[in-house]
């Protein structure tokens, strides 16, 4: 394997985020998509207005998904936001269930 | 590369309606969708479900595809003599997401419309996504990862899309959690017109540890802990992500009680806490004298732990 320098990225949160653009060319999607998910509430930006929204990992994170659920499974807005919602949920028992597994093993 | 049936992927006759081939579509979606599904290997499934549907459900690309004849599953398989697919718009293609044979198939349009852009103004590349998954003490120390990704590529020669294997050595911060995302400037795709390259975001996960469950940033141990060391108190040493320290248990300690450790979780501003939850385990008895002190503490000790039921 050649030997080469580790690179430094930047994590995605706080001063990091990404701007509606970054977002939107991330995800290789329109920005109208992202402001109708900002307007679902599906996605909630730091920012007053458009041009200075920033999202961090956990919107990047949700805004995959979205875009995957609109795509893959012909999902609309109302859909997505309740499949989301539901996947944290879910997230955050599985996470509780599993200290409690490991405490009752 | 290998011949994929995308019939036989979807489950459906090679007659197969509109209807019947969305239909299967839509069911196999829900059932592999990597985001829902607890079936093994979900994402590949899912990937191949979506492929042979994105070929299928499209009359032109289905004819073009059902004309190259039959092969055998797996196939090896190059395009025929001659073979050239083009579509009018919709660029709605990331090759990261199809395999090389349906690159190869159908990933010339990209390729193609690449080279109409380069008639215009110079444009930044694709942004890409990987994952990776990275133990909890790198994520409590920081760590540098080797990725090996796999990216497709236009060839100069063909046009054609190809797999090329890129090798990465990225810095892991510490205190990363799980689900966050490190952004690596300029490590996506090429741009056309001198554009500038894309970013690609690497998502981070950890792997299962043996002690430690994870909630965020904090973390969570059972400690283990003798019936008298709960009654009497006791200072316990206990691992944490950074190495061991003592904790002290109070007296009259109960199993399932939740001591925090302060800021011994991952590191961060505010770092996260380290919880450690209490379990009382009962000695088994080896002998007679062991015996005889059980009932020495039933005698000396009336106790009811069940008079509230």
């Amino acid at each position: 394997m050649p030997n080469f320098d580790a690179i430094s990225g930047e994590l995605v949160q706080a001063d990091q985020a990404l701007s509606l653009e970054e977002l939107a060319h991330a995800l290789h999607a329109n920005s109208t998509l992202i402001i109708e998910m900002v307007e679902f509430s599906l996605l909630v930006p730091q920012g007053s207005n458009p041009e200075n929204w920033s999202f961090d990992s956990y919107s990047l994170k949700r805004a995959q998904r979205a875009l995957s659920f609109k795509r893959d499974l012909e999902l609309n807005m109302q859909g997505i936001a309740l499949a989301l919602d539901l996947l944290d949920h879910i997230d955050e028992l599985e996470t509780q269930l599993n200290i409690l597994r490991r405490y009752a093993g | 590369m290998e011949y994929k049936d995308y019939y036989k992927v979807l489950g459906v006759e090679k007659s197969a309606s509109e209807d019947e081939i969305k239909k299967s579509y839509r069911k196999l979606a829900r059932k592999y969708h990597p985001d829902v599904s607890k079936e093994p290997q979900a994402e590949e499934k899912f990937k191949e479900v979506r492929e042979a549907y994105e070929v299928l459900k499209d009359s032109k690309k289905r004819a073009a595809y059902d004309q190259m004849g039959s092969y055998n599953p797996g196939e090896q398989f190059s395009p025929p003599p001659g073979w050239e697919y083009q579509q009018q718009g919709g660029a709605d293609f990331d090759p990261s997401q199809f395999s090389d044979f349906f690159s190869s198939l159908f990933g010339q349009q990209r390729a193609w419309q690449g080279q109409r852009q380069r008639a215009y103004a110079p444009e930044k590349g694709s942004d890409q996504q990987a994952k990776i998954e990275i133990s909890l003490s790198d994520a409590y120390y920081g760590t540098t990862c080797n990725l090996n990704l796999q990216v497709q590529e236009v060839n100069p020669e063909t046009g054609r899309l190809q797999t090329k294997t890129r090798n990465l050595k990225v810095k892991i911060p510490a205190g990363i959690t799980s689900g966050q995302q490190i952004r690596l400037s300029g490590q996506g795709s090429p741009g056309f017109n001198n554009g500038p390259h894309g970013d690609l975001y690497l998502e981070v996960s950890f792997k299962a540890d043996r002690l430690f469950n994870i909630e965020g940033k904090d973390i969570y141990l059972t400690l283990p802990i003798t019936p008298w060391e709960a009654a009497l108190g006791a200072s316990i040493s206990t691992p944490t992500l950074g190495g061991k320290v003592d904790l002290k248990i109070p007296a009259s300690a109960e199993s399932g009680q939740k001591l925090r450790l302060k800021g011994r979780g991952l590191p961060g501003n505010p770092p996260g806490d380290q919880y450690v939850l209490l379990k009382i385990i009962t000695p088994s008895i080896k002998n007679d004298e062991q015996r005889a002190l059980y009932q020495k503490m039933a005698e000396l000790m009336p106790f009811n732990p069940r008079e509230n039921l």
